[in-house]
């Protein structure tokens, strides 16, 4: 799933808006398959939702750093 | 000291079995620093351009040399620099930094035959390659190369003459290279190439024109430069042995720091790192075998190299 996210990025060559928004989408998905993947193991705490919404807000943030930095 | 980076970068007793960088305290503060460095760097560009903003290591004489090489591979005779048609790239690169578009065809209609017949080049066949957002002028010959459409412009046996115009601005908000390459063989001229048809040649004959992509909605400009035309030495020699001067629209000095690779570089290794160090954990609690409540590693080195991938694809330039 994220393979494609990336995959669909390369086709919106130059289209800055689009790219990241599929960026908040990988990471939305990365989060909610963490919650249903810790769930099915019956180990699902707060913590380890908070870690996976946390590593998403990082990936992100990283994204943002890049763009506004560079002005892409 | 090796205590506390250990203590960073390696699960024991003194971090709960996670790495200090890993704890949600760590995580919060590294997002956060991620977006004030965004906004910082993105002032330090607006506030001083020629200290900080994007540069390229692209010229007119390498991408001539570039171009001619790849068409010297294929048998093909070299192409020689117009000013006409380097003024009508000039022409087309200031088009789309003022009308804020990245087309071939401009939103009002004009097609690359209306710049290149403006600078007086009457032409028999004509074509044009477009690029952004490359950082040398290898990578720009390469990226057209790579694609059958604009392989076909670069290496028809049309073609006798070429012009460049290699421009900086602003398109759609973001701060880019535009590189504007046009093809073209003089109207009237026999085209003597290897492989050239024996068949009367057309008075307008478009050659290998590459679809102009879907429309996209605009996103009102801010330009932050006008670009005006400069006459700059081309350090090319024209048939009469003289160097050639090209207008080149204001392409101007680069700055000192090059933002995008900076942000590209801080970037990749902060999420490289974090990667490492998820790395580690699994290798070294597989071997200790402790008991956490925490997301899975895998998971999370999946996802951070997304990330890296991402942030490669949106550095990386785009040809139309």
């Amino acid at each position: 799933m994220l393979a494609t996210v990336v995959f669909v990025a390369t086709l919106f060559p130059g289209n800055k808006q689009i790219q990241m928004m599929l960026v908040v989408f990988g990471a939305f998905v990365y989060v909610l398959w963490g919650i249903v993947h810790h769930y099915i193991n019956h180990n699902l705490k707060t913590k380890i939702v908070i870690e996976y919404i946390l590593i998403g807000g990082l990936g992100i943030s990283a994204i943002f750093f890049l763009l506004k930095g560079s002005g892409l | 000291m090796v205590g506390y980076v250990a203590h960073l970068f390696f699960p024991r007793s003194s971090n709960n079995y996670r790495a200090r960088f890993l704890h949600h305290t760590f995580l919060l503060t590294f997002i956060f620093v991620f977006i004030a460095g965004g906004f910082f760097l993105g002032y330090g560009r607006t506030r001083y351009p020629s200290v900080l903003g994007v540069s390229s290591d692209i010229s007119i004489s390498q991408l001539l040399a570039d171009t001619n090489q790849k068409r010297a591979e294929n048998g093909l005779q070299p192409l020689s620099l117009d000013s006409r048609l380097s003024q009508a790239a000039a022409g087309k690169a200031m088009d789309m930094f003022g009308g804020n578009y990245w087309a071939h065809n401009s939103p009002d209609g004009k097609t690359p035959w209306v710049f290149i017949r403006n600078a007086g080049y009457g032409y028999t066949y004509a074509g044009e390659n477009l690029a952004r957002g490359f950082s040398s002028s290898g990578d720009v010959v390469n990226a057209w190369m790579a694609s059958p459409d604009h392989r076909k412009n670069l290496l028809s046996s049309n073609y006798i003459n070429i012009g460049f115009a290699v421009e900086k601005g602003s398109l759609g908000g973001e701060e880019t290279v535009l590189v504007v390459q046009m093809f073209g063989s003089p109207a009237g001229q026999a085209v003597t190439q290897v492989d050239t048809p024996s068949n009367p040649v057309p008075t307008e004959a478009v050659e290998n024109i590459v679809p102009t992509p879907t429309p996209q909605n605009n996103v009102p400009a801010v330009i932050t430069e006008v670009p005006k035309p400069t006459a700059v030495n081309a350090n090319i020699k024209n048939p009469q042995n003289q160097l050639d001067t090209v207008i080149v629209a204001g392409a101007g000095a680069n700055p000192k720091i090059d933002s995008k690779i900076v942000s590209r570089n801080i970037a990749v290794i902060v999420v490289l790192g974090f990667i490492l160090i998820f790395i580690l954990d699994i290798i070294l609690i597989e071997k200790k075998k402790a008991l956490r409540f925490v997301g899975h590693n895998l998971d999370h080195v999946i996802f951070l190299s997304m990330i890296i991938a991402m942030i490669l694809v949106l550095v990386s330039g785009s040809i139309i």
